[in-house]
């Protein structure tokens, strides 16, 4: 016999539950186990599907309740949808009355009996309530949590609205499924109506007639005490195979100082190993969006850079946490960027020439600080840094003033001579070739004479003037000590003639030097050729003595006009001693 | 058996004097005004009258330039010829271009090359006898006004011509310091009573010494002061030429500052040079300051300035300072 039956939901509603409870369902299932996997209970290969079913499951809810509700305007239910939404929602104080008696009529039915209620106890509203707020809250949390992830605020309630929806739902089934006073009202909720008995005992207000108090409990106790036992030896299994201090730490964890639960990943290691990173709020100050300053207060060199408005990062306006977001495990790349689109240019140091097809990581070597990571703030832009010098730091560390990016040797050498070095080279010494003065062995790229002066490389001359010719001491030049060579020979004169020597003589002496500088040239000559002349005797009868007065000559007039005095005399004493009869 | 002279025997005397006298002033020596370059009287001739005159100018450096060992040696032995119209000039000088003469140049720049003009033997004195054993022809201009010692000294002569000072003298009263006698010395038999006739004037010895340095140290204003342990040395050149002067050769002066420690010990503080080459000579009349720190162990400081010629010959002092660091 088939008991006598009351409509409870209409069809409408019953859609709606069903369209708005699945997808619930589906999101507290699916939040979960993104918090599990959060906390590291679960792991599992694909954990971002899961985080992407939530997401859109979430999206189509909302979209679902705007559509109902758009369908109840259209279709005219919206006043009675709104009664409805009432009697679900609307809590009376008598309704409070009813909340208090509530855990006693459960205990003691008999003795404490509940209040007469009409279409929802207060259970029933609380419960309706909560989720309307909660819907809302966890819409707008959810939305903040896709558009501003970084701020935790919105994690904070949106996991704390979970934690209610669960404990609500879990009621909510067990009142359904489980709990044999109330159970009989599930098929309301696929047929729209309730065994009239059922509506007696816990909605009487809603008959027309008198009903009687019910004297049932409206949650059998045995029920409760079965589920609970159910679910702790469900806990106990779970807890068994998943290991206790396992668990214990990851309960602890839940709502703990890191807030793992709410947590999109593992900090980054540099993060989460640093000594100043105690708390979520260390960056997430005040709960929001981490702010630069919280990330400049460790990386000062950034600061430094976007202050002055220099690199990467002084030409960026954007927030560090665009680019660098954390929570993306222990060995994510945060600084991770696209090397091949990557404008150097917008760096500090342009790339050019063959710094161009470098790999990176030959520049961004492990950071000092950081081995873990590369480096690419800071870096030295010193060539030495990356080159050995050839030089041995002989040359200074512009090495700008002689190579150029394009390569080190020959056409790319930009060094010029006359212009990056203490020596120029003037049209005596064009016709010379680097090796004359660059004589250093075993080391070519070793350039670096020393203070050159004319006497580097002409000693004879300035000893020849001082008196020292030949290897004898002779009487000085008068100009020793007192006229530089520059007063006497012209840097930009490539062969000068005697004539121009005779020239410059005129610059301090009365016009009659000229002519007598031509004197003293003939006068070297003549002696010169004379001592030859007389050396030449010793050839075949003292070759020895030949050989080396000939040499003697010929250090002599190399030098002489520089002491054209000592050097005449130096020549006669040459001939002297060839044409003595025993020469010396 | 003495006889008093008749005055027959006085008038023949007489006559005889006059005839000997008029014979001694109005006859000519060609060997002292018929010259060339090849035939010239040696200064030993003038020597035998003019005897002083010829004793200064044989240690005179005008007696040396051709022999002197340095102009031996700067000319490789006499081979640059250009310099010897002046180390060994033809006679006949005055107012010319000195040329070089061909013999007997190792008696330098003899008496005629600056005394002979057209055959008469010429002065800035008029004479001061009454025999005249030579022509002689008076013009003082070139001898006073430096023009004859310009002849060679060209470019000191320009310096002297340019400078403007007060009381400038000329050439000869610094390099032939003046003295009252009589123009010869002779004392031969014939000579004597010449010698004896003739007046006591006033000329200049021909020792053409190269650095006076008495006037020099009266030409020269040498002041040192020591401020805040900065010596400063401010020289003032008030000789008619540049210091140094010449044309040739190398003339330097020195000016060094020794330094004298409370033990007494002396050392060089500094050294500079002025020359006679490359404007680093001090024209006349101008001055040239040089400063140097002093160290705190020097209490007393010398200024010496001195002339040297090339190798340091020809050294000699022009003047000195001394100045107690305060």
């Amino acid at each position: 016999m088939s008991q006598p039956r009351i409509r409870r939901f209409s069809r409408f509603a019953i859609l709606f539950h069903w369209m708005v409870g699945l997808p619930y369902m589906a999101l507290l299932a699916s939040g979960g186990l993104i918090m599990l996997q959060r906390m590291g209970v679960l792991r599992w290969q694909g954990a971002g599907w899961v985080e992407s079913l939530h997401k859109w499951v979430g999206i189509g809810l909302v979209i679902v309740i705007v559509q109902g509700a758009f369908a109840a305007v259209v279709t005219g239910r919206l006043g009675t949808i709104r009664k409805d939404l009432a009697d679900w929602i609307l809590i009376r104080p008598r309704d409070l009355l009813w909340l208090i008696v509530v855990p006693f009529n459960i205990l003691w039915p008999r003795r404490f009996r509940l209040p007469a209620v009409g279409r929802y106890n207060a259970g029933q509203k609380l419960h309706g309530l909560f989720i309307v707020i909660a819907l809302i809250v966890l819409a707008a949390t959810g939305l903040l949590m896709i558009y501003r992830p970084a701020d935790l605020r919105a994690w904070i309630v949106h996991s704390w609205v979970f934690y209610g929806a669960a404990v609500f739902l879990g009621i909510h089934l067990f009142l359904g499924l489980v709990n044999r006073a109330t159970r009989p009202a599930l098929s309301g909720i696929f047929t729209g109506y309730v065994p009239r008995e059922y509506v007696r005992d816990h909605h009487p207000l809603v008959l027309d007639e008198a009903v009687p108090p019910s004297q049932n409990a409206v949650v059998s106790w045995r029920a409760m005490a079965g589920t609970w036992a159910l679910a702790l030896f469900v806990a106990a299994g779970v807890l068994r195979w998943y290991g206790p201090e396992r668990a214990t730490e990851q309960v602890l964890r839940i709502g703990g100082q890191e807030h793992a639960s709410i947590s999109p990943g593992q900090l980054f290691a540099g993060h989460s190993d640093d000594p100043r990173i105690t708390s979520c709020q260390t960056c997430h100050q005040s709960l929001e969006q981490p702010p630069d300053e919280a990330c400049l207060t460790c990386h000062t060199e950034i600061r430094t850079v976007r202050e002055r408005k220099l690199g990467v990062h002084g030409q960026f306006d954007g927030l560090c946490r665009d680019c660098h977001s954390d929570h993306r495990g222990r060995d994510a790349d945060l600084i991770a960027f696209d090397t091949k689109q990557f404008n150097h240019d917008r760096t500090q140091f342009t790339l050019m020439g063959k710094h161009r097809t470098l790999e990176c990581a030959q520049c961004h070597v492990a950071h000092s600080d950081h081995p873990g990571n590369r480096q690419f703030i800071g870096i030295s832009q010193s060539c030495a840094d990356c080159h050995q010098d050839p030089h041995l730091a002989t040359l200074g560390d512009n090495c700008s003033k002689c190579h150029t990016p394009d390569g080190w040797n020959g056409r790319q050498l930009v060094f010029d001579h006359n212009r990056d070095a203490s020596f120029k080279i003037d049209a005596i010494h064009s016709g010379l070739t680097c090796a004359a003065c660059h004589t250093s062995e075993g080391q070519p790229t070793q350039f670096r004479l020393g203070a050159q002066t004319c006497e580097t490389c002409h000693a004879t001359v300035t000893s020849a003037m001082a008196g020292r010719l030949d290897g004898k001491s002779m009487a000085a030049d008068p100009h020793a000590g007192r006229v530089t060579c520059a007063d006497c020979h012209d840097p930009d004169a490539h062969a000068p003639t005697a004539t121009q020597f005779a020239a410059r003589c005129v610059q301090c002496h009365n016009p009659r030097y000229r002519a007598l500088f031509l004197d003293w040239e003939r006068s070297m000559d003549d002696r010169a050729a004379a001592a030859h002349e007389a050396v030449l005797t010793l050839e075949s009868r003292s070759p020895a003595q030949f050989k080396s007065l000939a040499q003697s000559i010929a250090n002599t007039r190399k030098a002489g006009i520089h002491n054209v005095q000592s050097a005449v005399e130096r020549l006669r004493e040459i001939s002297d001693s060839a044409l003595s009869p025993t020469p010396k | 058996m003495y006889c008093k002279p008749s005055k027959f025997a006085w008038g023949v005397v007489a006559l005889a004097c006059a005839l000997g006298i008029g014979a001694l002033s109005s006859c000519t020596m060609p060997a002292l005004t018929q010259v060339s370059s090849q035939a010239f009287p040696a200064p030993m001739t003038c020597g035998d009258c003019h005897v002083e005159i010829y004793d200064e100018w044989r240690k005179s450096p005008h007696a040396l330039s051709f022999t002197n060992e340095r102009f031996r040696r700067a000319t490789d032995d006499y081979r640059f010829t250009q310099c010897l119209g002046c180390h060994a000039p033809q006679p006949e000088m005055v107012k010319a271009e000195p040329v070089a003469r061909v013999a007997d140049r190792e008696i330098g720049v003899a008496c005629v090359a600056c005394h002979l003009d057209h055959g008469a033997l010429v002065g800035p004195l008029e004479p001061t006898g009454f025999a005249r054993p030579h022509p002689i022809r008076v013009d003082r201009e070139p001898f006073e006004n430096g023009t004859l010692c310009g002849n060679c000294h060209q470019g000191t002569l320009k310096q002297w011509q340019a400078a403007e000072l007060p009381d400038k003298q000329d050439c000869r009263q610094c390099h032939m310091p003046g003295v009252e006698r009589k123009i010869t010395q002779s004392t031969g038999l014939v000579s004597r009573p010449i010698v004896a006739a003739e007046d006591v004037a006033p000329q200049h010895r021909h020792s053409f010494r190269l650095v006076p340095g008495d006037v020099a140290g009266d030409r020269l204003k040498l002041s040192v002061s020591v401020t805040d342990r900065i010596l400063t040395v401010d020289l003032k050149n008030e000789i008619p030429h540049h210091l140094p002067t010449g044309d040739f050769g190398v003339r330097i002066v020195k000016i060094t500052v020794m330094g004298i420690s409370a033990g007494g010990a002396s050392t060089v503080l500094g050294q500079w040079e002025l020359s006679n080459s490359g404007n680093r000579a001090l024209p006349a009349g101008q001055s040239r300051k040089w400063s140097m720190p002093v160290d705190p162990s020097v209490v007393r400081a010398t200024v010496i300035v001195e002339r040297e010629g090339r190798d340091g010959s020809n050294r000699a002092e022009l003047a000195q300072s001394e100045v107690v660091i305060p």
